[in-house]
């Protein structure tokens, strides 16, 4: 009863499109979960209907609220960043600062402003004089320094450059995640958060085809390179997946013995990317 | 209550062009050109040696009787009335085009998502802005209405002067720019009933609208006007459709003006005006009260709140985003 997020059958679709096909998922607290599937797979409609933005049919419950009617109460305690534009474009960082201060009672003025002592943001700076990545930065800082439960981050770093999109995750690991608070990020580019993330869950057309936390996701899959002379041996053990590289095939198998794929090869632990790549084979065919 | 106040002050800076600069502007531009024109009147006047009939505007006024000043008085003050008519055009456009984006803009640009990420109820947003529209503008525009009033007085004053006529006794004592001031005032509550229908027609349809608002806004009661006329036209059904393009169409589209709620009736018996006093009797509080009696301000009121609170429910299910 204690999870953050609770869904059973959580399901929503627009006209003739399933967004979302009886999903069910729990997200435990102090979990940094990554939410992650190719375009249109239901994503920002998962997270939308979290933040109660969206209809849907179903239960659900943030926090033990109903975000479709307690919306004003829930965002008391969870806080959401959109992919960079969504701050108003005529704003000034001082209004913006003055406004959130003034209907948020879990902002910290003093935090935001020692966040954004790092930035070259200035009080009188308006949004859209801004780059992408200082638009990131002052969301962030804002974000950071109301003591929420569950922060939503839907592409957080999208089209930012690599210096930005490093320092935007450090920060929030250094400074803001701690075990009373839960992360849900969606992102593509995965290979720079899987070593932050806690937990995975892979949705594929409006379906979880992957709920696990990091640990068990490393005891189940597991990558080996194999000489062509045993890849039949290989392929009879059932892969997830197979690709060629420099005359070796590099097997990916879920559940089977890492006993036993030690000695068809050399085994190791698969990538994230890779990992999504296998499960979502097909999906845009 | 806070939250409020703070929601108040967002629409404030987001819109300080329409609500704050654009009736200062009207109201300096306005004085500069008049005292332009005094000026060119002047040296127009002193090259060529004209006296206005031959007579000295000082002699005039010092003959003048204590009806005469009362008439000339009265002129003055349907002047100043005049004069933030000015404004209130003004304050027409930046009402309507601020209504029409007020729940449309954010959707367009996607900031929504940020004003919505913040423990902030759609019907605070939307009570806000009918709240922006009704009071803080309107109280705004009257500042600067007051102001172009004051300043205007004083324009006329020098010219005065500067004719040997006393200020003081004919303009200032002899008008009241205090009570029109204080009228101005008052009349903020009541336009703001009677723009109800208006701001709450722009606000749902700012609210609904995937695109386009504008032309929804427009064409949606146009076009029903249209309808009712055309079957009036075909004479099987009787429709009024006089009284529906003024009581429903135009209500819907410009009761956001100031003083709109002014009919014909009323304008009409201006042909009959024996003087300014008459026309200065159109603004007495005997008949502002008779409008706060009047059914279709009260119906209209109805109305508008209806559709506002149709506006905060679209607010919260849109999710186009």
């Amino acid at each position: 009863m204690s999870a953050v997020v609770h869904a059973r059958n959580l399901a929503k679709r627009y006209g003739a499109t399933v967004a979302l096909d009886s999903v069910s998922f729990d997200i435990q607290p102090g979990r940094i979960v990554g939410l992650i599937g190719p375009n249109g797979a239901g994503k920002t409609t998962a997270l939308k209907a979290i933040l109660g933005l969206t209809d849907f049919d179903g239960e659900l419950s943030v926090l033990g609220m109903n975000p479709r009617t307690q919306r004003s109460e829930l965002m008391q305690q969870v806080c959401f960043i959109a992919d960079v534009a969504v701050l108003p474009r005529w704003i000034r960082v001082r209004e913006l600062i003055e406004f959130t201060a003034g209907v948020h009672p879990r902002f910290s003025r003093e935090k935001c402003e020692r966040f954004m002592a790092h930035t070259k943001l200035k009080p009188e700076m308006r949004v859209r004089e801004m780059s992408k990545g200082m638009i990131a930065q002052l969301h962030l800082a804002l974000v950071m320094a109301i003591d929420a439960r569950l922060l939503v981050l839907d592409e957080p770093t999208l089209g930012l450059d690599i210096l930005y999109r490093k320092e935007f995750y450090q920060r929030l690991l250094n400074d803001y995640f701690d075990e009373q608070k839960t992360i849900i990020v969606t992102t593509h580019q995965v290979e720079e958060i899987e070593h932050i993330l806690t937990d995975l869950m892979f949705i594929r057309d409006g379906r979880v085809v992957l709920d696990a936390d990091m640990e068990r996701v490393g005891e189940r899959y597991t990558e080996v390179m194999v000489n062509p002379d045993r890849a039949a041996a290989a392929r009879a053990l059932k892969p997830l997946d197979e690709r060629q590289i420099f005359g070796k095939s590099i097997f990916l198998f879920d559940g089977v013995d890492k006993g036993q794929l030690a000695e068809l090869g050399e085994t190791r632990q698969p990538s994230v990317a890779d990992l999504f790549v296998a499960t979502m084979k097909g999906t845009y065919a | 209550m806070n939250t409020f106040l703070c929601l108040l002050k967002r629409e404030y800076w987001e819109h300080r062009g329409g609500f704050l600069w654009a009736p200062v502007w009207t109201a300096g531009i306005f004085l500069v050109l008049s005292l332009m024109g005094m000026v060119v009147g002047e040296v127009g006047a002193r090259r060529a040696g004209v006296q206005v009939n031959g007579v000295r505007l000082g002699d005039l006024t010092s003959h003048m009787s204590a009806e005469d000043l009362a008439q000339f008085g009265a002129g003055v003050d349907m002047a100043l009335f005049s004069l933030s008519g000015i404004i209130a055009i003004v304050l027409f456009f930046v009402l309507f085009f601020y209504l029409i984006g007020a729940l449309y803009d954010d959707r367009r640009d996607r900031s929504v998502l940020f004003w919505k990420s913040l423990p902030v109820s759609d019907t605070q947003t939307v009570l806000s802005k009918v709240a922006t529209a009704t009071l803080v503008a309107p109280a705004i525009a009257v500042i600067a209405a007051i102001g172009l009033m004051l300043g205007f007085l004083v324009l006329v004053s020098l010219f005065a002067a500067l004719h040997g006529v006393n200020p003081v006794t004919t303009i200032w004592m002899a008008s009241s720019p205090l009570s029109v001031a204080a009228k101005l005032v008052l009349l903020i509550p009541i336009n703001a009933l009677w723009a109800l229908p208006c701001i709450g027609w722009l606000l749902l349809v700012s609210a609904y609208a995937k695109r386009a608002p504008f032309l929804i806004a427009t064409l949606v009661p146009v076009f029903a006007g249209v309808l009712v006329s055309w079957f009036d036209l075909m004479q099987g059904i009787h429709l009024p459709d006089v009284s529906f393009w003024k009581n429903v169409v135009a209500r819907l589209l410009f009761s956001v003006a100031p003083g709109s709620w002014m009919d014909m009736t009323q304008l009409r018996t201006l042909e009959h005006a024996n003087g300014p006093q008459d026309l200065v009797g159109l603004l007495s509080l005997s008949s502002l009260a008779e409008v706060l009696t009047r059914p279709g301000l009260w119906i209209g009121a109805v109305a508008g709140a209806a559709m506002i609170a149709a506006a905060i429910a679209m607010r919260r299910r849109r999710d186009d985003s």
